[in-house]
């Protein structure tokens, strides 16, 4: 009888808990933001005039945008993480399993390849990326007729489609010029916020941020589908299709991602494991949290790619999977990996 | 009452259960069976699980084969006899997805579904699984846990697979009986292991062999002697004895 009289005390306490924790890290988040748009190659002045005025242009068009695409673009590999591991019951989902990083990959190989660059160049890394994933619902729904649906299927047709995008891409490799294409190639598949503007930001976000926004509403049939397949009909969510429905908004943001800034390694795998250590349950704390230290991750490595070597732009895949490795060591060491997902 | 007339299904092109007709009555109806012998394939075929499934489904007067997944999840439950551990959910975010068949898709349960969860919950003794993540429980804690997900969906048909597979003596007991308010106005059709379990506390008793039913057992109506003769199709060698009025099971090897 104590044990059912101290139970609402103890949810109340984890619940507050949880949404400290992300406060705290929404105001880290703010605080880092605020420092990275102050670093740059153009000091950003507003003391003289001659100086606002330039300083003024490049803060709208060129800092402010760069920042805001690294927070957009890490919350989306976060959020979409967390979605694929809970969709999939599986601590290895990421959203790469959805073929739409290798497709984006290849479709921007190939825009190298005829020589297009800025938009154009997006545009294709965005429809290689969508055909990756229309590819692997085609797959999904070819195995399907057989019978049982089953969750292992997706995981499977995206290694496949992941694999068929890599070759094409080596085969593209081959064939690229060694010293302007190839080099072109080898730096957009290790992400960079360099070349982001307002206008490029601003089609990125129309694409991903309505998707997330569904994601976030979508939170349940996220959590019933973790269930397993049999289990998510037992309460009536359809799986095949809610299944699809969650794989393709979370493609949709990766492609609009990837397709601006490249692939950015690591992110989407680690951010809901960060997340899930702090808050331990799947709410909707645990999918903003899941944006924020996504978002945290980027930027301090976005801040770190253009500012550790003076006069050049380092490759934020580096400090990504950088941070990763360091946190992974962390919990492996102490013992804390989570068993038995 | 749910009837159900010449039901075929299986796994891919296999025929796992091959024309079955039977019916089934409000209360506590149990199916006994060895394994492989098609206990799982007939609840997954009445909760819509398996395509290609034949056969007519009449759920107190209505046809429920060709219901939506979610029109049926409203009058079927089923739960599984693995019950997936998924990390960071709780007991209480698993009971709550067992409102989702009555609701919009954007509608979230709130207090008076939470209410109703805790109740149940305290009448199995497992409030304090509502706080605890399915990865961190034990295999029977978690084997309650989505059973009580199962009993806050309150279906008119409520079948459960090896609902007391996990679970210790005490609460094997503690969970058949109490089970046994709910039965009143809702059919519940489980698979046991244990035909004493079975004799002890169903109403009915279905015999399944090798996909085709072979009987059947009231265990109010029947004698030691009866039941023992019936339960031989299943288990050769065993011994059932009429103890004051309950009945005991032994295996006897020789």
């Amino acid at each position: 009888m104590k044990r059912s009289t101290d139970l609402p005390r103890v949810q109340r306490h984890s619940r507050l808990s949880a949404e400290c924790i992300t406060l705290l890290s929404f105001a880290i988040l703010f605080i880092l933001s605020l420092v990275s748009l102050n670093f740059g190659s153009f000091k950003i002045d507003f003391s003289s005039q001659e100086k606002k005025e330039i300083s003024l242009k490049i803060f709208q068009t060129l800092r402010l945008p760069r920042i805001l695409a690294a927070i957009l673009a890490g919350g989306v590999l976060g959020v979409t993480g967390a979605v694929c591991q809970t969709v999939f019951c599986n601590p290895l989902a990421s959203p790469d399993i959805t073929g739409v990083a290798s497709g984006a990959s290849f479709g921007a190989a190939a825009a190298i390849l005829c020589g297009f660059a800025g938009l154009l160049r997006t545009a294709a890394a965005f429809i290689g990326g969508v055909a990756a994933l229309m590819l692997l619902l085609f797959f999904v729904r070819l195995s399907q007729r057989s019978g049982n649906e089953h969750r292992t299927r997706y995981i499977l047709a995206g290694i496949l489609i992941s694999s068929a995008a890599d070759a094409g891409l080596m085969i593209l490799k081959t064939a690229a010029d060694p010293e302007r294409e190839l080099a072109a190639i080898e730096f957009w598949t290790m992400g960079s916020f360099a070349s982001i503007t307002d206008k490029r930001f601003l089609i990125m976000a129309a694409v991903a941020i309505p998707a997330l926004v569904l994601l976030f509403l979508f939170n349940k049939q996220t959590l019933i589908l973790s269930r397993g397949s049999v289990e998510a009909r037992s309460v009536g969510l359809s799986p095949a299709l809610w299944q699809a429905i969650l794989l393709l908004l979370a493609a949709l943001a990766v492609a609009a991602v990837v397709s601006t800034v490249g692939v950015i390694g690591f992110v989407g795998l680690i951010v809901p494991h960060m997340a899930l250590a702090l808050v331990k349950k799947r709410g909707k704390a645990f999918l903003f949290l899941c944006f924020i230290i996504g978002a945290g991750i980027t930027v301090l490595s976005d801040l770190l790619a253009r500012t550790l070597v003076p006069k050049a732009e380092l490759p934020v895949s580096i400090f990504c999977v950088g941070f990763a490795v360091i946190w992974f060591a962390c919990i492996f060491t102490r013992g804390k990996v989570r068993e038995g997902d | 009452m749910l009837e159900i007339k010449r039901l075929s299904a299986g796994y891919g092109g296999k025929r796992i259960i091959h024309e079955i007709s039977f019916t089934l009555d409000k209360g506590f109806n149990v199916l006994l069976g060895q394994n492989g012998s098609g206990k799982t394939t007939i609840f997954r075929a009445l909760s819509g699980a398996l395509p290609g499934t034949c056969g007519e489904i009449i759920l107190e007067g209505t046809d429920i084969s060709g219901l939506s997944v979610k029109k049926r999840a409203a009058l079927v439950s089923y739960m599984n006899s693995e019950h997936t551990a998924m990390s960071g959910i709780d007991g209480m975010q698993l009971a709550k997805m067992a409102f989702y068949p009555s609701h919009g898709i954007f509608y979230t349960p709130g207090k008076k579904e939470e209410e109703f969860i805790r109740r149940t919950a305290e009448q199995f003794d497992a409030a304090a699984l509502l706080e605890k993540n399915l990865n961190e429980m034990s295999s029977g804690e978690r084997q309650l846990s989505w059973l009580i997900a199962a009993i806050c969906q309150n279906t008119g048909l409520m079948m459960l697979d090896e609902p007391t597979s996990a679970l210790d003596f005490n609460r094997t007991h503690d969970f058949l009986s109490k089970l046994q308010m709910q039965k009143e106005d809702k059919i519940i059709f489980a698979s046991l292991h244990d035909p004493g379990l079975a004799l002890e506390y169903a109403d009915r008793i279905l015999l399944l062999n090798e996909g085709k039913l072979c009987g059947e057992i009231i265990p109010k109506n029947t004698d030691a002697a009866e039941a023992e003769e019936k339960l031989r199709v299943l288990y050769p060698g065993i011994k059932i004895y009429e103890n004051g009025g309950t009945f005991c099971v032994s295996a006897c090897r020789d």
